[in-house]
């Protein structure tokens, strides 16, 4: 009786040893490589090519293969959605030997399949294979799973067709962390094209503040400056303006490429409120106190402080000579420290008349942003 | 005399033919044929060493955090995304990020590399008063692609 216990003891811990292990290795990810991760095909309309890709298992595990088709974000990245009732196209082409395996640790297994290219048909088509690891569902966790997604990039050599698109909504947009120009862009036709976006932003009169070049967000974090767009599809397309820009009328001009295809120009005019805003509103600076000379010239110095604690630059007015006064700033850009001041001068000259008090506009850069605040110069009554 | 003869006309054969031969090599007149081999390496990734984890709280924060570092070895440009679904039971989406940026990490063209990412999750549950006390999953999908 002791014995038939002492071995029914030695059985249930032997199954509750093997449990807890199976639980431990469903909690691992099994590993794999895939190659290659980007198969192009060059094919006639009513072909059949073959094809094939390489699974490399790091640790023992079953994989799947689904058929996924793509689909380009507003951000340019590509999204990966799963076949829906009624797909047509290239997903509805691909056939697999195998829609799964299951792989010992170290093997390297080649999966074949074929294209099945109806006649007349044209243009480029993109679809992806999906290799990915049988779910893993855990209850008290966030599970992981690592899916490879094989693209087929199909291009048929029957394919014609020009290149074309259209940009819409060109404008500026002021954010948080900086001005932005952005605009969306068109691509028209049945293949994908390289976008090359650049717009000259001029004042109104004529001068060229900035040239800046657009680019989706997914080409921005390949640090790439032209944009990958797949045949009718929009896409965001944004860039940076580095240079302080003036209340008023701004004039925009964009220039796009698609390929080789040099479209239309897209002229813009916009009316531009850089007033300062949010943290940069509250920055104040000193009254200038100026007083009647004979000579109606007039020489302040005053200090300028930093109350962030972050570094911040001011930029003053260009020194100005005409028929009525002149002006200037000295130094005219400093860069202040948390906490830190610098004292400017400032010399004005009145050549016809008295000498009357004013309102200058400075550029203010906090963070990347670049904002207008006032100084006025005041008399010394006021 | 037939012999003679025969003689005499091989021997000018053969003259012509060392002539010609002789002429052709002088010219460098030599078949030569070329070949080109071509050898193309395709595009390939392989992302190891995720395991599950936990998000645990920050004290004194509604916030809960947890995170997992993986390697990626490619041999070119290629793209990691890391995408989640809602808490099971719960309208909660962890948001993701890859090396505290985005939740998207590109690698380099033309390059073979093998880099650590760091894979970290949060939920922020401030506003959420009625998830009852346990366990709470989800399934976090990263996704390797070339484009």
């Amino acid at each position: 009786m002791n014995r038939g216990i002492h071995v029914a003891s030695k059985i249930l811990l032997t199954v509750l040893v093997a449990c807890s292990l199976s639980l431990i290795s469903a909690t691992q990810a099994g590993e794999f490589s895939v190659s290659p991760m980007l198969i192009h095909v060059d094919e006639k309309s009513g072909r059949k090519p073959e094809f094939s890709f390489t699974i490399k298992a790091k640790s023992a595990g079953a994989v799947i293969f689904e058929i996924y088709k793509l689909k380009q974000l507003h951000s340019g990245h590509m999204e990966f959605l799963p076949l829906e009732d009624g797909d047509e196209g290239l997903v509805k082409w691909i056939t697999l030997e195998t829609d799964g395996a299951n792989l010992k640790k170290g093997e390297k297994r080649i999966i074949r399949g074929q294209l099945n290219i109806p006649s007349r048909t044209k243009g480029s088509h993109l679809a992806a294979i999906m290799v990915k690891e049988e779910s893993r569902v855990s209850t008290d966790s966030l599970a992981i799973t690592v899916r490879y997604a094989i693209v087929i990039d199909l291009k048929l050599a029957t394919q014609r067709g020009r290149l074309t698109g259209s940009l819409t909504n060109l404008k500026i947009e002021q954010r948080e962390e900086g001005n932005y120009v952005t605009a969306d862009f068109s691509n028209l036709s049945k293949l994908p094209g390289e976008l090359e976006s650049r717009v000259d932003i001029r004042n109104d009169n004529g001068r060229l503040i900035e040239r800046v070049n657009l680019v989706t967000e997914s080409a921005q974090q390949r640090a790439m400056n032209k944009s990958r767009v797949f045949p009718e599809t929009t896409v965001g397309i944004i860039g940076l303006i580095n240079s302080p820009i003036r209340s008023g009328t701004l004039h925009l001009s964009a220039n796009n490429r698609l390929g080789k295809k040099l479209l239309q120009r897209k002229k813009v005019e916009i009316v531009f409120n850089n007033k300062a805003s949010g943290l940069a509103a509250e920055y104040k600076l000193p009254k200038v106190i100026i007083s009647q000379t004979d000579q109606n010239l007039s020489k302040n110095k005053f200090t300028v402080h930093n109350p962030y604690n972050k570094t911040i630059k001011l930029r003053f007015p260009k020194s100005t000579r005409n028929k009525s006064e002149t002006y200037s700033f000295r130094p005219r850009q400093i860069t202040l420290n948390p906490g830190g001041d610098h004292e400017i001068e400032l010399s004005q000259h009145w050549n016809d008349g008295e000498i009357s008090p004013k309102v200058f506009l400075i550029d203010l850069a906090l963070d990347s942003k670049w904002h207008e605040v006032e100084l006025h110069t005041v008399f010394k009554n006021d | 005399m037939n012999k003679k003869l025969s003689k005499i006309s091989k021997g000018v054969l053969l003259s012509l033919g060392l002539v010609m031969t002789s002429q052709a090599s002088a010219e460098g007149n030599l078949d030569v044929k070329t070949s080109t081999a071509n050898l193309t390496i395709g595009l390939y990734a392989t992302l190891t060493g995720l395991d599950n984890f936990q998000m645990t709280k920050i004290n004194g924060s509604p916030t809960y955090t947890g995170g997992d570092l993986f390697s990626l070895a490619t041999n070119g440009a290629v793209r990691v995304t890391a995408t989640t679904v809602a808490l099971s039971g719960t309208t909660v989406v962890p948001s993701l990020t890859i090396d505290s940026g985005t939740n998207v990490v590109d690698t380099a063209s033309n390059v073979v590399t093998s880099s650590n990412y760091q894979l970290d999750a949060s939920a922020n549950l401030s506003g959420i008063n009625e998830l009852a006390a346990g366990n709470y999953s989800s399934l976090i999908t990263l996704t390797v692609s070339a484009i």
